[in-house]
């Protein structure tokens, strides 16, 4: 029998609320850095476990999975004996690096994209970033989210409409001028 | 170019995008549920049903976004209840049908749940015994009724063969070989038979014709070289055997509410009322379950309300037949009557009607005797 009970908590609706929205964009985004399914599917877990037990403390559940993943893929890297790894290029911090030189171009975007995460729903974010960064076709991206493709389109278009006006006013009138 | 284009190529020259493969994204959705499963079983106490709990939940969060955990957990827990439920029943039931009401595997006996009068069972080798409730007869045995005798037997559930008063039986086959066959060498057989299985039949032979059926309720009666099968449910088929060699000459289906007339020929005609009666009474006597089991009080006892019942359709069958008793005989006449004839025999009844023949109401109905018979009366 299962505890059904248990189940109805508070801390188990806001962790499976959570675990649904983003467990591939945290997956996704520790796989493209380890580069193994297995491992990143551990580590995953291993990051879901932990913010499960802390879920009482956390405020903002998808900057702290995100600042959780970096400790564990750091911890993965230190298992591995590969201690001297260069975590920031890892993590491709956009304010420390210098992609092919675009260092100031890669900040406003990313400025765009922050201000455009604040004013979208926790599962819009997700969707963009499955779709954008990590490639997701819309019938995927639905299913990892729980929307049909027609939901997926439309709310994707939205935000790209949504990323493109905070480009706008940060003084990029057209994503021509980027490219 | 569509703007969606121009941001991807946007993304990718600024190096945001790190493709993940379409098969991978489809692993990493199997992934999801495999570590919700794992985190649920870490951090709870350890079920079988999470696995299927995050499965379900995966499938109905897809079609509806409101499912939670807690209520698929609660539907998981009806459903389980639910088979678990069936199952006790099924197994309670199939225990109970298989096991406890289970038929002995080969049916080699039938059973006396009822006897009356005088009623005889003779096996090979042995004195004749006389029948009591709960003696059986195998294959080989034969039975014998007297005057105003009768008895019921019973093999397994679903055979029931009431030999009537003045007849004789021999059992040839009890389902031995898939089929019950009983030898009525004079009297009458009132048979009641439940759906037997394919392949699976019940003969009344005489000597002059087979009566077969599969589920019905007829009736079997023979004297020399006449035998009326007649049928209340169902059909069957009655066959002329040739008296010398047994083989079949004819065959007819016999159905419901007609009796065929096996002579030389077979003739079918509608049933009597006699024959209707008689045939009731089978009717309204009981197939005992697991009557093996069962001790002869308790097959007294199961008898006690139809018994009442088959006597008022006896009575019924006398009036008919115009069978009374002697004290009927002398409310209805007025007195009764002692004929003696030349060759010593006594009639007691009541004289109805004179002339060359008197006409004799007796207790064994009416008969008639030439007077020049008759050395005195009383």
């Amino acid at each position: 029998m299962i505890p059904a009970k248990e189940l109805s908590d508070t801390r188990t609706q806001i962790f499976a609320e959570n675990y649904d929205h983003l467990y591939s964009l945290i997956f996704s985004s520790i796989y493209t850095k380890v580069l193994n399914f297995h491992d990143a599917e551990d580590i995953c877990q291993e990051v879901f476990l932990r913010f499960y037990q802390k879920i009482d403390v956390v405020e903002n559940p998808r900057k702290w999975l995100f600042g959780t993943l970096r400790n564990v893929v750091l911890d993965y890297y230190n298992r591995k004996g590969k201690k001297d790894i260069d975590i920031e290029n890892i993590f491709n911090d956009v304010s420390m690096s210098y992609v092919n030189g675009f260092r100031d171009t890669r900040l406003i975007i990313e400025e765009a994209l922050e201000k455009m995460h604040e004013s979208e729903e926790d599962r819009d974010r997700t969707l963009f970033d499955l779709i954008s960064f990590y490639n997701f076709t819309y019938e995927e991206a639905g299913k990892h989210v729980n929307l049909t493709y027609k939901q997926v389109r439309t709310r994707y278009a939205r935000t790209v409409k949504n990323l493109i006006a905070c480009l706008s006013d940060m003084g990029v009138k057209s994503l021509e001028d980027l490219l | 170019m569509s703007q969606i284009e121009q941001l991807t190529e946007v993304l990718l020259k600024y190096g945001f995008r790190s493709p993940v493969s379409t098969q991978d994204q489809k692993k990493i959705l199997k992934a999801k549920k495999r570590a919700l499963s794992a985190i649920l079983n870490k951090e709870r106490k350890k079920s079988l049903f999470t696995a299927p709990l995050v499965g379900l939940y995966y499938v109905l969060k897809n079609i509806n976004n409101s499912v939670t955990l807690a209520g698929i957990a609660r539907l998981i827990n009806t459903a389980f209840i639910s088979m678990l439920l069936i199952i006790t029943l099924g197994t309670a039931f199939t225990l109970h049908y298989t096991v406890f009401l289970r038929e002995p595997a080969v049916l080699t006996e039938a059973i006396f749940t009822f006897t009356m009068g005088d009623v005889t069972i003779i096996r090979e080798g042995k004195e004749p015994v006389k029948a009591r409730i709960k003696d059986n007869v195998t294959t080989g045995d034969s039975l014998s009724t007297g005057l105003n005798s009768w008895a019921v037997l019973q093999a397994g559930s679903s055979l029931l063969f009431k030999v009537m008063a003045e007849s004789d039986v021999s059992v040839v086959s009890l389902f031995e070989d898939n089929n019950a066959q009983v030898r009525l060498n004079g009297g009458k057989i009132i048979s009641k038979l439940l759906k037997l299985p394919k392949e699976t039949g019940y003969i009344i032979e005489t000597r002059n014709c087979y009566a077969a059926v599969r589920g019905t309720e007829f009736s079997v009666s023979y004297q020399p070289l006449e035998t009326i099968v007649a049928v209340k449910e169902g059909t069957v088929l009655v066959q002329l055997r040739d008296i010398t060699v047994g083989t079949v000459l004819n065959e007819k289906p016999v159905s419901a509410g007609y009796t065929a007339v096996v002579t030389d020929r077979i003739v079918i005609r509608k049933n009597t009322i006699v024959e209707s009666l008689e045939l009731e009474t089978i009717s309204l006597s009981p197939i005992i379950t697991r009557a093996w089991d069962k001790s002869s009080r308790e097959m007294k006892k199961t008898w006690e309300k139809p018994l009442t019942r088959v006597s008022t359709v006896e009575k019924k069958i006398n009036a008919e037949k115009g069978i009374m008793t002697i004290d009927e005989i002398r409310e209805k006449y007025g007195r009764i009557d002692t004929i003696t004839l030349y060759n010593g025999r006594v009639i007691r009844g009541s004289i109805i009607s004179r002339g060359a023949v008197v006409t004799v109401q007796t207790a064994g109905g009416i008969i008639r005797i030439p007077k020049k018979k008759i050395k005195y009366t009383r």
